[in-house]
């Protein structure tokens, strides 16, 4: 039943932002020959759904509602007075901790599949094609990339008081964190640059012209395996402080 | 003057949907008087007082606290002007300090009595420097109560004020309610904790899904009420006692309970001319309470 | 203290932490970018991005166009949130109502804040930019500082009073977050429609001079004079909203 509690905590916000995502996608699919119109120059149609939804818009998007699923837990139930509550069931805190954990990384990854589904079934409406696979590529890593940026909200929302102060925290450390990442000597390893990684920039031999077969580059594991690394580690941080934290 | 309503509602109504949070309720509270709104959970007694004090808007009738429209906003401005309200759970801003909280407060009431504030917080030994939010639940209600005396209001509303305190606290906030309606403000308190409502009230008015049940004075109440238990033998059917002065009667088995709040003799009388045999009790106001809103076996 | 007083003091001390932390964020993000110039100009703006003054196209592509705006739009719109739906949530929404002072008041006084703390946020890079340069002896036009706080300004009052409004309508902090968010992004997109098209809405473009007849692309400078009925209608726009969130809370019940 915990996993149900989570679920109604957070599932009027993950239903607005599968619906949003879902709409943006749509967007991004039916106005491509006007977008595509008024570019400097021609691109692919592969290009312009690199550029407009795994590298800007529909990017920039995801990472914020990832970053407004992490929000929540027992200290905002504690302002809320339902903390008693919680805190007297019979079940440890690491246990909420992972279970809210687990929930919000499942949200995060089916928001990260939902353009893998949308955007191929759509293109032949505007009649174009997008084969699933490079799709699916990118949901992998928006996944992957995206539990790092769960856990790190979810960690904030641990530590610091106020329902608003844990999204700010996020936002301005993962505005830092891709400033940081381009400054040596961190750009000798674009591995540990998050945002570029869900642009796919380790699967894309050349930004000037992505096509869908430059798509189908293996996927950067090591990267990955360490972000779910780094996800689990902040997790693992805030079950820690939540399990040695007083609730007066 | 005395005993000018300072509450009056007529067929007062509110709907959620289908659902009758209250039901046509009619009800007068007099002046400087204490006034307990008794009923059980989900009564309809905070959806009346939220009324009042414009947080709900009714669905249908009219009601007026100080002459005031309850209705339109502007009077409803001018209505919490002059009146205090206590809420359930003494929800107060937990992020300012107890003297920040009473100056935020004051600024509101041009009529705030400092003598009263200073009395009070030294009474009730409220620290000032101290958050809101780290007060136990017995000084939270004691801050409410400043926060509301401290201008003399002609009219405090109190919805469960002693939800959650201990008996040292309960019987300070008792003598309180008193000490108010004694320099003449008129105290209408709802609660389920009838104990405390027959030490205080004068007047109780009773609410049972949504409407109005009962509506006397504690005095009449422990002076003409009574409990008739009349019993039959035999075959001799159970009557329906459709007469002056029943309130309520409840039928188990060979035996009906007559609540009665007038005429008891000629109750009595018709009881044994059906040659039952009739006993009289007299009734405090939780066996009235439990008559009225209790759902029969 | 007087009622507008104790009005603002409240908003303030509910809003006052997200906006020292915007705050400090924001003047984090200046003075960092003034004084580690030399390693983050590389990244920041490669050669050949701006012609004109190096240091202008780089505080141009760092702050009024780059990540300080971005982080400005969240704030503005975190700042918003709260209100009365929160108090429901925090049980203080009873002694709220039971205050002698209407709903309008209530709500215009925490929007009246909101706006001053936008505003104070508009200008922060304008100071701190003013002080950094100086001590860097580096400078920027102290001109483009203010008609660029003017455009974050009026940018900022839309994307706060959109907040503001979705606050009012979802019980749900949360969900109140959650619409700020996709309307941000959302709206660039959905101005790409015709007729919408045909004027120029985008406010994230407004607020940096991309693609705005009053910005010089290729110097990085504000040029002519501000888009003076532009941003009365973005001004108006967000008055329109906050007058919208006003008669929600007017007319809604607080069970």
């Amino acid at each position: 039943m915990l996993w149900y509690k989570m679920w109604r905590e957070s599932g009027v916000r993950f239903t607005i932002s599968a619906a949003a995502l879902l709409w943006m996608c749509a967007m991004v699919v039916l106005l491509q020959r006007r977008v595509r119109a008024h570019a400097d120059e021609p691109i692919s149609y592969a290009h312009y759904i690199w550029s407009a939804v795994y590298k800007a818009n529909v990017l920039d998007l995801f990472v914020l509602l990832v970053i407004v699923l992490g929000l929540g837990g027992l200290l905002q139930e504690r302002a809320q007075g339902t903390a008693g509550f919680t805190l007297s069931l019979p079940v440890s805190r690491w246990r909420l901790t992972a279970v809210r954990a687990a929930m919000g990384c499942l949200q995060v990854a089916i928001l990260a599949l939902l353009p893998a589904l949308l955007i191929p079934l759509l293109s032949p409406v505007v009649g174009e094609t997008y084969s699933f696979a490079p799709a699916f590529q990118f949901s992998v890593l928006w996944a992957d990339a995206g539990m790092v940026i769960f856990a790190m909200a979810l960690f904030f929302s641990v530590v610091l008081p106020g329902a608003y102060s844990a999204a700010i925290a996020s936002v301005a450390a993962l505005l830092a964190y891709s400033i940081l990442a381009d400054l040596p000597p961190l750009a000798r390893y674009p591995a540990l640059d998050l945002i570029e990684t869900m642009h796919g920039a380790q699967l894309l031999a050349s930004r000037r012209e992505v096509s869908l077969a430059a798509l189908l580059a293996p996927l950067p594991w090591l990267a990955l395996g360490l972000y779910a690394l780094v996800a689990l580690c902040l997790v693992g941080a805030a079950g820690a402080i939540m399990a040695g934290k007083d609730f007066p | 003057m005395a005993h000018e309503p300072v509450i009056e509602t007529h067929r007062l109504t509110k709907h959620y949907g289908k659902r009758e949070a209250v039901r046509e309720l009619s009800l007068m509270v007099e002046r400087q008087r204490i006034t307990g709104f008794l009923g059980r959970n989900g009564a309809g007694k905070s959806t009346t007082l939220k009324m009042l004090l414009g947080m709900i808007r009714p669905t249908a009738g009219t009601g007026r606290v100080m002459g005031y429209d309850i209705a339109d906003p502007a009077q409803s401005v001018a209505i919490r002007r002059r009146i205090a309200y206590v809420g359930e759970d003494k929800g107060l801003y937990g992020y300012m300090t107890v003297g920040e909280l009473i100056c935020f407060t004051r600024s509101f009431y041009p009529d705030w009595r400092p003598d009263i504030e200073a009395r009070l917080l030294k009474e009730y030994q409220l620290p000032p420097g101290r958050k809101v939010r780290a007060l136990s639940k017995g000084m939270r209600t004691k801050l409410a109560l400043l926060l509301a005396l401290a201008r003399r209001p002609e009219l405090i509303m109190l919805d469960e004020p002693s939800e959650g305190l201990d008996p040292v606290s309960i019987d300070e906030l008792l003598q309180t309610l008193r000490e108010a309606r004694d320099a003449g403000t008129s105290v209408f308190f709802s609660s389920h904790q009838l104990s405390e409502v027959e030490q205080v009230a004068e007047r109780v008015l009773m609410i049972d899904r949504g409407q109005l049940v009962m509506n006397v004075l504690l005095n009449d109440l422990h002076k003409h009420y009574r409990h008739i238990t009349v019993e039959f033998a035999g075959h001799t059917p159970v009557p329906a006692f459709n007469l002056a002065g029943v309130a309520r009667t409840r039928v188990m088995g060979r035996q009906a309970r007559v609540l009665a709040s007038s005429h008891v003799e000629d109750i009595v009388a018709y009881a044994h001319s059906l040659g039952a045999a009739v006993q009289v009790t007299p009734v405090n106001l939780r066996d009235v309470f439990l008559d009225l809103v209790k759902e029969a076996p | 203290m007087n009622t507008t007083a104790a009005l603002l003091f409240k908003a303030w001390r509910e809003s006052r932490g997200r906006f020292l932390i915007s705050a400090a964020l924001l003047a984090a993000i200046c003075v960092f970018g003034v004084f580690c110039r030399g390693t983050l100009m590389k990244v920041i703006v490669p050669e050949g991005r701006f012609g004109g003054d190096p240091y202008v196209g780089y505080i141009y592509a760092l702050v009024y166009a780059g990540t300080a705006r971005g982080l400005f739009t969240i704030m503005v719109m975190v700042l918003a949130l709260g209100g009365l739906q929160r108090e429901r949530l925090h049980q203080t929404l009873g002694f709220t109502l039971a205050l002698p002072v209407s709903r309008t008041r209530l709500v215009s006084m925490q929007a009246l804040l909101g706006l001053g703390q936008v505003a104070a946020l508009s200008m922060l890079p304008l100071v701190l930019l003013t002080i950094c340069s100086s001590l860097a002896q580096v400078s920027y036009p102290l001109a483009q500082m203010a008609c660029f706080g003017l455009l974050w300004f009026t940018g900022g009052a839309v994307f706060f009073a959109v907040a503001l409004l979705a606050a009012t309508l979802f019980r749900n902090e949360y969900t109140a977050l959650t619409v700020a968010f996709a309307f941000t992004i959302f709206y660039p997109m959905a101005v790409l429609f015709s007729p919408l098209s045909r004027y120029p809405l985008n406010i994230h473009h407004i607020m940096s001079g991309v693609r705005m007849p009053y910005f010089n692309v290729h110097t990085a400078l504000l040029v002519g004079a501000p888009p003076w009925a532009l941003l009365a209608c973005m001004l108006m726009m967000a008055g329109v909203l906050i007058g919208v969130a006003i008669q929600i809370t007017r007319r809604r019940d607080y069970a």
